[in-house]
């Protein structure tokens, strides 16, 4: 290698970085490496959000006699199966039915003249009969 | 106490400790910032390049699988790194003031001089030339540390070098600079 380039290199290697700037690397780096948590207040309001969006339905679920939640239809299946079960009295039959002894009903009282009371047909033959002594 | 191997430094740094990341910036940042000085258009923003290279290397060296040499690992980052500097000053100027030079001003208006110049030098040459003689020569990296950082085979490296060294040789000699 010629001594020119000998000298270009021995300039080269002469250059050195500023003592200042380790110290600002070293500065930046630590800056760097802490936790950035500016985003932490902007996600409290979304937080607020998520929550009463989940919790809010659960609670008007568990209020008691709430009317607006409609009542479970009821399956086919259970109406069969509900159909199936025996009733645990035994019905009646017909027979049985007819024999049933009903009890009495209280007595007509006795017709009495005197303290009959005037029935409607009583009363038109009575204006029939007033009616045949005017046309005589 | 034998000083540790830039493998045991990033192995130690992957294991969470913190001191081993400043023993990695302790051990590269020269070398960076001079890749950085001779990278960029304006070697003024090589601090700005630096530091945003060891930051990139705080958060990738974590991942890092040892399939080459952590300073490979570096120089492509900081390639990487120059050119979108490079392309940012091309498309928008950079409006934010570069860094803050420092404690010694006068040293570090001198650096970027030597860097300008060489950066003059070597910037007549093709871009995989100068990487050849940044990586090769300047920085003395082994033929297959520097194929491996081109991501090229060692033949290659070794005719790039070839050309490199004697198209630079020519350059120094005809710009006539006293270096």
């Amino acid at each position: 290698m010629s001594e020119d380039i000998d000298k270009l290199k021995q300039d080269y290697r002469e250059i050195r970085a500023p003592e200042h700037l380790a110290t600002r690397i070293r500065a930046e780096v630590s800056d760097r490496d802490l936790p950035k948590r500016s985003w932490l207040p902007a996600l409290a309001p979304v937080a607020v959000a998520v929550a009463a969006v989940t919790v809010a339905p659960l609670l008007m679920q568990q209020q008691p006699g709430d009317e607006t939640v409609a009542p479970k239809p009821t399956s086919m299946s259970s109406l069969t199966r509900v159909s199936s079960l025996k009733p645990e009295m035994s019905t009646p039959s017909l027979s049985k039915m007819k024999s049933v002894t009903v009890p009495a009903l209280p007595r007509k009282p006795k017709p009495n003249s005197e303290e009959t009371p005037q029935t409607y047909f009583d009363i038109e033959d009575e204006n029939l009969k007033e009616k045949d002594h005017a046309y005589s | 106490m034998a000083e540790k191997s830039d493998v045991e430094l990033v192995r130690e740094f992957k294991a969470g400790a913190a001191s081993a990341f400043d023993a990695i910036v302790g051990r590269f940042q020269d070398r960076i910032y001079r890749l950085a000085c001779v990278w960029l258009y304006d070697p003024q923003y090589a601090d700005d390049a630096t530091q945003e290279v060891f930051l990139r290397a705080h958060k990738g060296l974590r991942r890092f699988q040892f399939r080459a040499a952590p300073f490979t690992w570096l120089y492509r980052t900081t390639r990487y790194v120059c050119n979108e500097f490079n392309r940012r000053r091309k498309t928008e100027p950079l409006d934010d003031e570069p860094a803050d030079s420092g404690n010694d001003p006068g040293r570090h208006v001198a650096e970027h001089d030597t860097a300008t110049r060489i950066r003059a030098l070597v910037a007549g040459l093709p871009e995989r030339q100068r990487e050849v003689v940044l990586l090769r020569i300047f920085e003395e990296l082994s033929v297959a540390n520097t194929a491996r950082a081109m991501g090229c085979r060692e033949g290659t490296v070794k005719a790039l070098l070839h050309k490199a060294t004697k198209r630079l040789r020519i350059d120094v000699e005809s710009a006539g600079l006293t270096l």
